[in-house]
Protein backbone atom coordinates (compact mmCIF):
# COMPACT_ATOMS: atom_id res chain seq x y z
CA UNK A 1 0.00 0.00 0.00
CA UNK A 2 2.30 2.01 1.25
CA UNK A 3 4.53 1.43 -2.04
CA UNK A 4 1.46 2.20 -4.04
CA UNK A 5 0.99 5.88 -2.94
CA UNK A 6 4.80 6.21 -3.01
CA UNK A 7 4.27 5.23 -6.77
CA UNK A 8 1.41 7.50 -7.36
CA UNK A 9 3.24 9.98 -5.64
CA UNK A 10 5.90 9.62 -8.04
CA UNK A 11 3.67 9.46 -10.86
CA UNK A 12 1.97 12.90 -10.06
CA UNK A 13 5.15 14.84 -9.52
CA UNK A 14 6.64 13.01 -12.94
CA UNK A 15 3.29 15.06 -14.48
CA UNK A 16 4.29 18.15 -12.58
CA UNK A 17 7.52 18.43 -13.32
CA UNK A 18 7.27 17.29 -17.17
CA UNK A 19 8.77 19.39 -19.59
CA UNK A 20 11.89 19.94 -17.44
CA UNK A 21 14.62 21.40 -18.15
CA UNK A 22 18.64 19.77 -18.38
CA UNK A 23 21.81 21.05 -19.35
CA UNK A 24 21.98 19.27 -23.07
CA UNK A 25 19.79 18.43 -25.72
CA UNK A 26 18.48 14.87 -25.12
CA UNK A 27 19.32 13.81 -28.91
CA UNK A 28 21.79 11.44 -28.32
CA UNK A 29 19.21 9.07 -26.50
CA UNK A 30 16.59 7.30 -28.16
CA UNK A 31 13.75 8.44 -26.51
CA UNK A 32 11.51 6.48 -28.52
CA UNK A 33 13.19 3.35 -27.14
CA UNK A 34 13.01 1.76 -22.98
CA UNK A 35 15.03 -0.86 -21.96
CA UNK A 36 14.31 -2.45 -19.03
CA UNK A 37 17.69 -4.37 -16.73
CA UNK A 38 18.05 -6.35 -14.06
CA UNK A 39 21.43 -5.49 -11.84
CA UNK A 40 23.07 -4.71 -9.09
CA UNK A 41 23.62 -0.55 -8.19
CA UNK A 42 27.30 -0.06 -8.42
CA UNK A 43 27.73 3.65 -7.94
CA UNK A 44 25.18 6.45 -7.54
CA UNK A 45 26.84 9.80 -7.72
CA UNK A 46 24.83 12.64 -6.68
CA UNK A 47 25.84 15.13 -8.18
CA UNK A 48 25.40 18.30 -10.54
CA UNK A 49 24.74 19.07 -13.00
CA UNK A 50 23.00 15.42 -13.28
CA UNK A 51 22.82 12.28 -10.63
CA UNK A 52 24.22 8.82 -12.17
CA UNK A 53 23.44 5.61 -11.60
CA UNK A 54 25.86 3.30 -12.25
CA UNK A 55 24.53 -0.51 -12.75
CA UNK A 56 26.03 -4.04 -13.39
CA UNK A 57 24.01 -6.69 -15.14
CA UNK A 58 25.60 -9.85 -15.12
CA UNK A 59 25.52 -11.61 -18.78
CA UNK A 60 23.67 -15.06 -18.37
CA UNK A 61 26.57 -16.42 -20.47
CA UNK A 62 29.53 -15.33 -18.32
CA UNK A 63 30.56 -11.81 -17.50
CA UNK A 64 28.74 -8.56 -17.16
CA UNK A 65 28.08 -4.93 -18.30
CA UNK A 66 27.65 -1.77 -16.62
CA UNK A 67 25.15 0.56 -17.53
CA UNK A 68 25.75 4.40 -16.68
CA UNK A 69 22.87 6.30 -16.65
CA UNK A 70 22.41 9.68 -16.29
CA UNK A 71 19.21 11.40 -14.15
CA UNK A 72 18.02 14.99 -13.59
CA UNK A 73 20.32 16.93 -11.20
CA UNK A 74 20.30 16.39 -7.45
CA UNK A 75 18.05 19.83 -6.28
CA UNK A 76 15.32 18.66 -8.55
CA UNK A 77 15.35 14.74 -7.77
CA UNK A 78 15.34 16.14 -3.82
CA UNK A 79 12.50 18.41 -4.79
CA UNK A 80 10.86 15.28 -6.22
CA UNK A 81 11.34 13.12 -2.81
CA UNK A 82 14.87 11.46 -3.77
CA UNK A 83 17.68 11.39 -1.42
CA UNK A 84 21.35 10.77 -1.48
CA UNK A 85 20.77 7.82 -0.14
CA UNK A 86 17.74 6.43 -2.37
CA UNK A 87 19.65 4.26 -4.08
CA UNK A 88 23.26 2.85 -2.74
CA UNK A 89 25.78 0.26 -3.74
CA UNK A 90 24.71 -3.24 -3.49
CA UNK A 91 21.12 -2.44 -4.31
CA UNK A 92 19.16 -4.93 -6.64
CA UNK A 93 17.37 -3.10 -8.93
CA UNK A 94 15.27 -3.32 -12.49
CA UNK A 95 16.10 -0.02 -14.18
CA UNK A 96 14.12 1.34 -17.32
CA UNK A 97 16.70 3.84 -19.46
CA UNK A 98 16.40 5.27 -22.93
CA UNK A 99 19.10 4.11 -24.40
CA UNK A 100 22.34 5.76 -26.05
CA UNK A 101 21.93 5.97 -29.79
CA UNK A 102 25.48 4.72 -30.90
CA UNK A 103 25.61 1.88 -27.98
CA UNK A 104 27.52 3.20 -25.96
CA UNK A 105 26.45 1.63 -22.13
CA UNK A 106 24.67 4.40 -21.10
CA UNK A 107 21.07 6.53 -21.48
CA UNK A 108 19.09 8.91 -19.66
CA UNK A 109 16.97 7.37 -16.50
CA UNK A 110 13.42 6.70 -16.48
CA UNK A 111 12.66 4.61 -13.52
CA UNK A 112 14.18 2.63 -10.87
CA UNK A 113 12.20 -0.50 -8.80
CA UNK A 114 13.66 -1.95 -5.74
CA UNK A 115 13.68 -4.86 -4.37
CA UNK A 116 11.20 -3.96 -1.68
CA UNK A 117 8.90 -2.84 -4.72
CA UNK A 118 9.45 1.04 -4.11
CA UNK A 119 9.39 2.89 -8.02
CA UNK A 120 11.31 5.97 -8.12
CA UNK A 121 10.79 7.88 -11.15
CA UNK A 122 13.33 10.58 -12.44
CA UNK A 123 10.31 12.67 -13.90
CA UNK A 124 13.18 14.44 -16.88
CA UNK A 125 11.36 14.62 -20.11
CA UNK A 126 13.41 15.72 -22.58
CA UNK A 127 13.59 19.67 -24.11
CA UNK A 128 14.17 18.24 -28.13
CA UNK B 1 55.42 44.94 49.97
CA UNK B 2 58.53 44.75 47.62
CA UNK B 3 56.58 42.06 45.80
CA UNK B 4 52.87 43.82 45.70
CA UNK B 5 54.98 46.59 44.08
CA UNK B 6 56.94 44.11 41.06
CA UNK B 7 53.31 42.97 40.16
CA UNK B 8 52.46 46.02 39.92
CA UNK B 9 54.34 47.07 37.62
CA UNK B 10 53.79 43.81 35.10
CA UNK B 11 50.25 45.36 34.09
CA UNK B 12 52.04 48.60 33.23
CA UNK B 13 54.82 46.78 31.19
CA UNK B 14 52.10 44.77 29.50
CA UNK B 15 49.91 47.74 28.96
CA UNK B 16 53.19 49.49 27.02
CA UNK B 17 54.02 46.31 25.31
CA UNK B 18 49.50 46.35 24.53
CA UNK B 19 49.68 49.93 23.55
CA UNK B 20 52.80 50.10 21.21
CA UNK B 21 51.46 46.77 19.54
CA UNK B 22 48.01 48.36 19.29
CA UNK B 23 49.73 51.57 17.75
CA UNK B 24 51.58 49.20 14.90
CA UNK B 25 48.59 47.64 14.31
CA UNK B 26 46.51 50.53 13.93
CA UNK B 27 49.47 52.05 11.53
CA UNK B 28 48.85 48.69 9.50
CA UNK B 29 44.77 48.88 9.70
CA UNK B 30 45.21 53.11 8.97
CA UNK B 31 47.44 52.19 5.91
CA UNK B 32 45.32 48.95 4.57
CA UNK B 33 42.49 51.32 4.80
CA UNK B 34 44.19 54.29 3.11
CA UNK B 35 45.05 51.40 0.56
CA UNK B 36 41.19 50.48 0.05
CA UNK B 37 40.02 54.39 -0.08
CA UNK B 38 41.94 54.21 -3.13
CA UNK B 39 40.98 51.73 -5.11
CA UNK B 40 37.64 52.92 -3.89
CA UNK B 41 38.15 56.51 -5.03
CA UNK B 42 39.58 54.92 -8.76
CA UNK B 43 35.80 53.73 -8.85
CA UNK B 44 33.88 56.05 -11.29
CA UNK B 45 31.11 57.40 -9.17
CA UNK B 46 27.59 55.50 -9.51
CA UNK B 47 29.47 52.59 -10.42
CA UNK B 48 30.50 50.75 -6.92
CA UNK B 49 28.55 49.30 -4.34
CA UNK B 50 24.34 50.41 -4.22
CA UNK B 51 23.92 52.84 -1.12
CA UNK B 52 26.80 50.93 0.79
CA UNK B 53 25.48 52.93 3.85
CA UNK B 54 21.91 52.10 4.79
CA UNK B 55 19.09 53.42 3.76
CA UNK B 56 16.99 50.62 5.17
CA UNK B 57 14.06 52.38 5.79
CA UNK B 58 13.14 53.01 2.46
CA UNK B 59 12.65 49.89 1.77
CA UNK B 60 9.22 49.15 4.19
CA UNK B 61 7.02 50.59 1.56
CA UNK B 62 8.58 47.87 -0.98
CA UNK B 63 5.69 44.84 -2.20
CA UNK B 64 6.65 41.43 -0.10
CA UNK B 65 8.77 39.68 -2.43
CA UNK B 66 9.70 37.04 0.30
CA UNK B 67 10.51 33.40 -0.49
CA UNK B 68 11.51 31.38 -3.57
CA UNK B 69 9.99 31.52 -6.68
CA UNK B 70 9.62 28.51 -9.09
CA UNK B 71 9.08 29.90 -12.62
CA UNK B 72 6.33 28.26 -14.83
CA UNK B 73 8.99 29.03 -18.26
CA UNK B 74 7.30 30.55 -20.56
CA UNK B 75 3.58 30.91 -21.76
CA UNK B 76 4.15 30.52 -24.91
CA UNK B 77 6.29 28.78 -27.87
CA UNK B 78 6.09 32.01 -29.59
CA UNK B 79 9.14 33.04 -31.16
CA UNK B 80 10.78 36.39 -31.60
CA UNK B 81 10.29 37.83 -35.35
CA UNK B 82 13.79 37.69 -36.27
CA UNK B 83 15.72 39.34 -39.65
CA UNK B 84 18.77 39.11 -41.47
CA UNK B 85 21.47 36.71 -41.26
CA UNK B 86 19.64 36.14 -37.35
CA UNK B 87 16.52 34.75 -39.48
CA UNK B 88 18.32 32.50 -41.45
CA UNK B 89 20.72 31.15 -38.89
CA UNK B 90 17.44 30.26 -37.00
CA UNK B 91 15.61 28.64 -40.61
CA UNK B 92 19.02 26.96 -40.85
CA UNK B 93 18.68 25.38 -37.19
CA UNK B 94 15.13 24.49 -37.40
CA UNK B 95 15.49 22.68 -40.56
CA UNK B 96 18.29 20.54 -38.81
CA UNK B 97 15.74 19.60 -36.05
CA UNK B 98 12.65 18.87 -38.46
CA UNK B 99 15.11 16.25 -40.03
CA UNK B 100 16.16 14.57 -36.95
CA UNK B 101 19.92 16.32 -37.02
CA UNK B 102 20.60 17.55 -33.52
CA UNK B 103 21.49 21.57 -33.89
CA UNK B 104 25.41 22.12 -33.45
CA UNK B 105 26.26 24.37 -30.19
CA UNK B 106 30.07 24.00 -29.87
CA UNK B 107 29.88 25.93 -26.59
CA UNK B 108 30.34 24.35 -23.46
CA UNK B 109 27.24 22.57 -21.96
CA UNK B 110 28.18 24.48 -18.47
CA UNK B 111 27.66 27.85 -19.78
CA UNK B 112 25.74 29.77 -18.19
CA UNK B 113 21.88 30.49 -19.97
CA UNK B 114 21.99 34.10 -19.34
CA UNK B 115 19.64 36.86 -20.00
CA UNK B 116 16.71 37.07 -20.94
CA UNK B 117 16.06 32.99 -21.10
CA UNK B 118 17.93 32.62 -17.67
CA UNK B 119 14.43 33.96 -16.27
CA UNK B 120 12.46 31.94 -18.53
CA UNK B 121 13.79 28.58 -17.08
CA UNK B 122 10.92 26.58 -15.38
CA UNK B 123 11.31 24.03 -12.24
CA UNK B 124 14.92 25.84 -10.88
CA UNK B 125 14.01 28.64 -8.14
CA UNK B 126 14.98 32.12 -7.83
CA UNK B 127 15.32 34.52 -5.03
CA UNK B 128 14.80 38.54 -4.76
CA UNK B 129 16.97 39.88 -2.31
CA UNK B 130 15.92 43.72 -2.05
CA UNK B 131 18.65 45.78 -0.27
CA UNK B 132 19.17 49.71 -0.52
CA UNK B 133 19.88 50.87 -4.30
CA UNK B 134 19.88 47.48 -5.55
CA UNK B 135 17.12 44.71 -6.48
CA UNK B 136 19.32 41.23 -6.71
CA UNK B 137 18.23 38.28 -8.25
CA UNK B 138 19.53 34.78 -7.44
CA UNK B 139 19.25 31.92 -10.20
CA UNK B 140 19.71 28.17 -8.76
CA UNK B 141 20.69 27.39 -12.18
CA UNK B 142 24.31 27.53 -12.47
CA UNK B 143 24.62 29.54 -9.64
CA UNK B 144 24.23 32.93 -11.48
CA UNK B 145 22.67 36.35 -10.14
CA UNK B 146 21.15 39.45 -11.58
CA UNK B 147 21.98 43.08 -10.27
CA UNK B 148 19.61 45.34 -10.68
CA UNK B 149 20.95 49.06 -9.65
CA UNK B 150 18.03 51.26 -7.93
CA UNK B 151 20.06 53.74 -6.99
CA UNK B 152 19.48 56.17 -10.16
CA UNK B 153 22.80 55.25 -11.86
CA UNK B 154 22.80 55.12 -15.65
CA UNK B 155 24.06 52.32 -17.85
CA UNK B 156 27.96 52.56 -17.85
CA UNK B 157 28.93 53.77 -21.42
CA UNK B 158 32.01 51.29 -21.72
CA UNK B 159 29.90 48.05 -20.98
CA UNK B 160 31.71 45.16 -21.20
CA UNK B 161 28.70 42.24 -22.48
CA UNK B 162 28.08 39.74 -19.70
CA UNK B 163 25.55 36.97 -19.65
CA UNK B 164 23.40 38.63 -16.89
CA UNK B 165 24.29 42.30 -19.01
CA UNK B 166 24.14 45.54 -17.04
CA UNK B 167 20.30 45.98 -15.45
CA UNK B 168 19.09 49.55 -13.88
CA UNK B 169 15.85 49.72 -12.36
CA UNK B 170 13.02 51.72 -10.67
CA UNK B 171 10.18 51.16 -8.54
CA UNK B 172 6.49 52.49 -10.14
CA UNK B 173 4.42 51.71 -7.25
CA UNK B 174 4.34 47.97 -6.24
CA UNK B 175 6.29 47.08 -10.20
CA UNK B 176 9.90 46.94 -10.54
CA UNK B 177 10.62 48.16 -13.84
CA UNK B 178 13.98 47.07 -15.29
CA UNK B 179 15.92 48.05 -18.35
CA UNK B 180 18.61 45.62 -18.96
CA UNK B 181 21.64 45.78 -21.78
CA UNK B 182 25.27 44.87 -22.32
CA UNK B 183 24.19 41.22 -22.88
CA UNK B 184 26.97 38.96 -24.38
CA UNK B 185 25.97 37.62 -27.45
CA UNK B 186 25.80 33.93 -27.35
CA UNK B 187 22.51 33.88 -24.91
CA UNK B 188 19.70 32.36 -26.15
CA UNK B 189 16.45 35.06 -26.54
CA UNK B 190 13.58 32.12 -25.85
CA UNK B 191 13.38 28.63 -26.63
CA UNK B 192 15.63 26.55 -28.30
CA UNK B 193 18.47 27.07 -30.68
CA UNK B 194 22.12 27.17 -31.03
CA UNK B 195 23.88 29.81 -29.27
CA UNK B 196 25.79 31.26 -32.27
CA UNK B 197 23.89 33.79 -34.20
CA UNK B 198 21.62 33.96 -31.10
CA UNK B 199 21.27 37.96 -31.04
CA UNK B 200 22.82 41.38 -31.41
CA UNK B 201 24.80 43.34 -29.22
CA UNK B 202 22.97 45.62 -28.87
CA UNK B 203 20.00 43.84 -27.64
CA UNK B 204 17.91 45.45 -24.70
CA UNK B 205 15.31 44.08 -22.22
CA UNK B 206 12.73 46.12 -19.96
CA UNK B 207 10.64 44.23 -17.84
CA UNK B 208 7.97 45.00 -15.58
CA UNK B 209 7.87 42.84 -12.37
CA UNK B 210 4.83 42.87 -9.79
CA UNK B 211 2.86 40.01 -7.64
CA UNK B 212 -0.42 38.82 -9.63
CA UNK B 213 -3.58 41.60 -8.29
CA UNK B 214 -5.25 38.44 -7.84
CA UNK B 215 -3.30 36.30 -6.34
CA UNK B 216 0.26 37.53 -4.65
CA UNK B 217 1.83 34.19 -4.29
CA UNK B 218 1.89 34.67 -8.13
CA UNK B 219 4.94 36.89 -9.78
CA UNK B 220 4.65 38.21 -13.08
CA UNK B 221 7.61 39.54 -15.28
CA UNK B 222 6.59 41.08 -18.69
CA UNK B 223 9.43 41.03 -20.76
CA UNK B 224 9.96 42.92 -23.98
CA UNK B 225 13.16 42.48 -26.24
CA UNK B 226 14.47 45.12 -28.61
CA UNK B 227 17.00 44.35 -31.00
CA UNK B 228 17.67 46.77 -33.95
CA UNK B 229 20.07 44.15 -35.51
CA UNK B 230 18.27 40.76 -34.67
CA UNK B 231 14.57 41.34 -34.25
CA UNK B 232 12.23 42.58 -36.67
CA UNK B 233 10.00 44.01 -33.95
CA UNK B 234 9.95 43.90 -30.34
CA UNK B 235 9.31 40.88 -28.76
CA UNK B 236 6.85 40.50 -25.99
CA UNK B 237 6.88 37.43 -23.09
CA UNK B 238 5.16 37.01 -20.10
CA UNK B 239 6.45 35.18 -17.37
CA UNK B 240 5.36 33.64 -14.32
CA UNK B 241 6.48 32.12 -10.67
CA UNK B 242 4.68 30.78 -8.05
CA UNK B 243 6.09 31.59 -4.20
CA UNK B 244 7.09 29.20 -1.80
CA UNK B 245 7.90 29.62 1.38
CA UNK B 246 9.93 26.76 2.53
CA UNK B 247 12.23 25.87 -0.58
CA UNK B 248 15.55 27.08 -0.28
CA UNK B 249 18.37 27.70 -3.11
CA UNK B 250 20.60 24.39 -3.48
CA UNK B 251 24.05 24.41 -4.56
CA UNK B 252 24.71 23.89 -9.00
CA UNK B 253 28.37 23.62 -9.86
CA UNK B 254 28.36 22.42 -13.57
CA UNK B 255 32.14 21.45 -13.41
CA UNK B 256 31.21 18.99 -10.28
CA UNK B 257 30.42 16.28 -13.11
CA UNK B 258 29.76 17.23 -16.58
CA UNK B 259 30.03 14.14 -18.49
CA UNK B 260 28.75 16.11 -21.56
CA UNK B 261 31.52 16.95 -23.53
CA UNK B 262 31.18 18.79 -27.30
CA UNK B 263 33.22 17.84 -29.82
CA UNK B 264 34.38 20.08 -32.52
CA UNK B 265 31.06 19.99 -34.16
CA UNK B 266 29.03 21.23 -32.09
CA UNK B 267 27.59 18.19 -30.87
CA UNK B 268 27.23 16.65 -27.34
CA UNK B 269 28.71 13.13 -26.08
CA UNK B 270 28.25 11.58 -23.03
CA UNK B 271 31.45 10.38 -21.68
CA UNK B 272 31.45 6.50 -19.73
CA UNK B 273 33.79 6.76 -16.60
Amino acid sequence: MFTRIKLLLAAGMLIAWSGSFAHHSFAMFDMKKEVTVKGTVSEFAWTNPHAFLHVVVANPAGGSKEWQLELASPNNLKRRGWKSTSLKPGDVVTVVFNPLRDGTPGGSFVSATLADGTVLLSGVKPQE
Amino acid sequence: MKARSRLARIPQRLLLVAVVTGCAVLAACTKNTDADTSARESTPAGSGAAFPKGQYASLDSLPDWGGVWVGDGPTTNEQPQRKGKYLEAYEEQMAMREKGIPIPNPFSNCLPRGMPSMMALGVYPIEFLITPGRVTVLLETWMQWRFIYTDGREHPEDLDPSYSGHSIGHWEGDTLVVDTIGIKEDTIIAGRGSRQQAHGPNMRVIERIHLDPENPDTLIDEMTITDPDALAEPFKQTLTFKRSREMQLAEFVCAENDRNPVDASGQSGYTIK
